[in-house]
C-alpha cells in the first residue's frame, strides 16, 4: 500500500447513528485520521466512543454520514470494511476450544491467507505478540490478557492499514495492560494507524499522538497529544500546575502555605497545591523559613484524567 | 473449503461427548429392532421371513427418522446465536466472509452432523433388508428421504438461529417448530378431517387438499407412504401416485431454501 504520513487514512464525514431504542448514540461526528497514527478515543460510558468504532468497521449502518477509507466509501459493509480495518471489540470473544495456532489459521483462511504469504504474516504476528510458547496450547487456557493478544494476532495477519481497538486494556492487570500497550505502540512503529478508545487514561495519554473527548455522541474537544495538556487556558482552568511538597511536619508546610495565601490539601507525608512557577517558589520558600524539613518538591503533570474531567465538565472552551 | 466448516469440524471432531453419541445410536435402534424381532417371532412354529423383515425395516426406517428429526435441529439451533452469545459475532461480521458465506459454513457444519447421524443408523436399515419381504431399494429410499428431512430441519433451525441472541431462545423456536410440524399441524390436519367426515362423505379434492395442507409435508410422511407401499398395505393415500412422496419432498426443499434465507437474512443484522 502506497501511503505518505500526510495522507488520511479514514474519514468519518457526519456520521449519526440512532438505535432502535432511539437513543441517538453519534450525532453527525466528522473525522480525519492519518497514516501511521495512533488516535485516543476518550469519554464517559455511553459517550458514543465503541458505537463510533462500530460504524467505522461497517457492524452499524449510520443514519446519516459515510466512512471514506482512502477515498473508498465503506459505509455499512463489513465484509468490504474488514479488507481495511481490523476491528478488536468490547467485550472481546474468541473461540475458546481451538488451539492457538487454529485460531489464527482460521482467520488465515478467512481472510484467504495461503502459502509463503500465510507463513510470514504468521512467523511475523507471533514473533510480535510473543505467541511462539502458547501456539499449541487452548485459547480457553489463556488469560485475558494473552487472549487479547492472540485477538490483536488475528488482526496482524490481516495487513489491515486501519486497527481499532475498543478498550483493549480492559480488565488486565497492571503488567499485562503495560505489555499490551507496549504493543499497540510496535504497531504504530510499524506503520499501522491505531484508534484506540480506553478509560485507562495514564497510558494512552503516552501512547496517543492525538485525542478526542466525546460526550453524548459528540465531540468535545480534538487535539494533539502534548497541546493538549500544555494550553495555558487550560492550566488555568485547572487553577495552575499542582505541586506536592513531601515533609517531616506536614502540618507546619500547610499552615506555612496558607499563610502565604495558597489552597492546600495535606496527604500523607506532606501537602499539594496549585499555583503558578513564581507562587509555587514563594510557597516553598515559606515552608522552609516556617521551619519544615522539605524531602521533596516537585510538580504534578496534569494528567489526561484531569483534563477529560475539566472539558467534560465545560471548564474548558 | 468454507473457513467456518474448517473451523465446525476442527472443533467436533474433537469434542469427547460427540464420540460418545455411536454408542447411544447404536443401542437404541439394536434395541428396537431386537424387540421387533422378538414379537414378530413370538408364538409361531413357521416363521415368515419376510414378514420379520417387514417389520424390522419399519422400525429401523422409522427410529432412524424420530432420531433425524429430533436431533438435526437441536444440532443446528444454537449455531449463529452462539456466535452471539459468546461475542465472537463481531470478529466474524468484520472479516471478508459475507452472510452468505458464514450462513454456508455453519450450515455444512450441521448437515455433517445429520449426515454423521445418518451413517451411524445406516448398518440397522442395510441389515433389515437381509430379511426380504420388502424390495431393497424401498428401505434405502427411505434412508434418503430420512437424511433429506433431517438436513431441512437443520436449515430451518438454523435460519432461526440467526434471528436470536441467546441460544436458549434459538433452541425453543426450533422446538417450537417440531412441535408445529410433527404434532400441532398433523392433529390439526386430523381434527378437520373429522369435521368433514362428520356431515357427509369427503371429496377425492377435500381429502388430497387435508393430506396436502396438514400431512403429506411431514417429516415422516413420504417415509411411511413408500414403507407402507413397500410392504403391500393398502390404506387411504398409498394409492394416490409417486407425486405424494415428491410432494413432501419438494416442501421440505423449499423450507430448506426457506432457512437458509433466513439465515442469511439474520446475519445481515446489525452488531450491537
Amino acid at each position: 500500500m502506497n501511503r505518505t504520513n500526510a495522507q488520511a487514512v479514514v474519514r468519518l464525514e457526519g456520521l449519526s447513528k440512532r438505535y432502535p431504542n432511539g437513543v441517538e448514540a453519534v450525532k453527525s461526528l466528522s473525522l480525519e485520521v492519518k497514516a501511521g497514527e495512533v488516535f485516543g478515543l476518550v469519554g464517559p460510558n455511553g459517550a458514543g466512543k465503541s458505537t463510533l468504532l462500530k460504524l467505522v468497521a461497517g457492524l452499524l449502518r449510520p443514519e446519516r454520514g459515510r466512512v471514506l477509507m482512502e477515498d473508498r466509501d465503506l459505509t455499512g459493509q463489513p465484509a468490504e470494511a474488514a479488507r481495511w480495518i481490523g476491528l478488536m471489540p468490547d467485550p472481546l470473544g474468541v473461540y475458546t476450544d481451538i488451539s492457538c495456532r487454529e485460531y489464527l489459521q482460521f482467520f488465515a483462511k478467512v481472510h484467504r491467507l495461503e502459502g509463503e504469504k500465510l507463513a510470514q504474516q504468521m512467523a511475523a504476528a507471533v514473533d510480535m505478540l510473543g505467541l511462539g510458547p502458547w501456539m499449541e496450547s487452548e485459547v480457553e487456557s489463556l488469560s485475558a490478557g494473552w487472549q487479547r493478544r492472540l485477538a490483536l494476532g488475528r488482526m496482524l495477519l490481516l495487513d489491515a492499514p486501519l486497527l481499532l481497538l475498543d478498550e483493549p486494556a480492559a480488565g488486565l492487570d497492571v503488567r499485562a495492560r503495560a505489555e499490551l500497550l507496549e504493543i499497540v505502540r510496535g504497531l504504530s512503529g510499524i506503520g499501522r494507524t491505531v484508534v484506540i478508545s480506553s478509560h485507562i487514561l495514564p497510558e494512552l495519554e503516552e501512547l496517543a499522538d492525538r485525542f478526542g473527548i466525546m460526550n453524548e455522541g459528540r465531540w468535545v474537544e480534538v487535539a494533539p497529544g502534548r497541546t493538549f495538556f500544555d494550553r495555558r487556558e487550560l492550566k488555568a482552568g485547572l487553577g495552575g500546575s499542582r505541586w506536592r511538597i513531601l515533609c517531616a511536619d506536614p502540618a507546619g508546610a500547610r499552615a506555612a502555605l496558607e499563610g502565604a495565601g495558597q489552597t492546600v490539601v495535606e496527604i500523607e507525608g506532606g501537602v499539594v497545591f496549585a499555583a503558578d512557577d513564581e507562587e509555587a517558589s514563594r510557597g516553598l520558600e515559606a515552608v522552609v523559613r516556617g521551619g519544615g524539613r522539605v524531602m521533596d518538591f516537585r510538580r504534578l503533570d496534569t494528567g489526561l484524567a484531569d483534563v477529560v474531567l475539566r472539558v467534560l465538565n465545560g471548564g474548558e472552551s | 473449503m468454507n473457513a467456518l466448516y474448517w473451523l465446525d469440524l476442527r472443533v467436533r471432531v474433537r469434542e469427547r461427548r460427540l464420540w460418545g453419541m455411536p454408542l447411544f445410536f447404536l443401542t437404541m435402534p439394536l434395541l428396537i429392532v431386537m424387540l421387533a424381532m422378538a414379537t414378530s417371532l413370538k408364538g409361531r412354529e413357521a416363521v415368515d421371513p419376510g414378514e420379520v423383515g417387514i417389520m424390522v425395516a419399519m422400525c429401523a426406517i422409522f427410529c432412524q427418522a424420530g432420531l433425524l428429526v429430533i436431533l438435526s435441529p437441536l444440532a443446528a439451533a444454537q449455531r449463529i446465536s452462539q456466535e452471539r452469545e459468546q461475542r465472537t459475532y463481531a470478529a466474524l461480521v468484520n472479516s471478508p466472509l459475507g452472510p452468505g458465506a458464514i450462513a454456508r459454513g455453519k450450515l455444512l457444519g450441521a448437515w455433517a452432523f445429520t449426515l454423521w447421524l445418518g451413517v451411524l443408523t445406516l448398518p440397522f436399515v442395510l441389515a433389515a433388508t437381509l430379511w426380504g419381504g420388502m424390495e431393497t431399494w424401498v428401505p434405502l429410499a427411505c434412508f434418503g428421504l430420512n437424511l433429506l428431512a433431517g438436513l431441512t430441519l437443520c436449515s430451518l433451525a438454523l435460519g432461526l438461529s440467526g434471528l436470536f441472541g441467546r441460544s436458549l431462545s434459538a433452541y425453543l423456536a426450533s422446538g417450537a417448530l417440531l412441535f408445529l410440524w410433527c404434532l400441532a399441524l398433523p392433529m390439526i390436519g386430523g381434527l378437520t378431517l373429522g369435521l368433514l367426515e362428520s356431515g357427509h362423505e369427503p371429496t377425492l379434492g377435500q381429502l388430497r387438499s387435508v393430506f396436502c395442507g396438514f400431512f403429506l409435508h411431514h417429516p415422516m410422511a413420504p417415509q411411511i407412504w413408500l414403507a407402507m407401499r413397500g410392504s403391500g398395505a393398502v390404506l387411504t393415500f398409498t394409492d394416490w401416485g409417486v407425486w405424494v412422496p415428491l410432494y413432501g419432498a419438494g416442501i421440505w426443499l423449499l423450507l430448506m431454501w426457506a432457512g437458509y434465507g433466513l439465515a442469511v437474512r439474520g446475519l445481515r443484522r446489525e452488531v450491537y
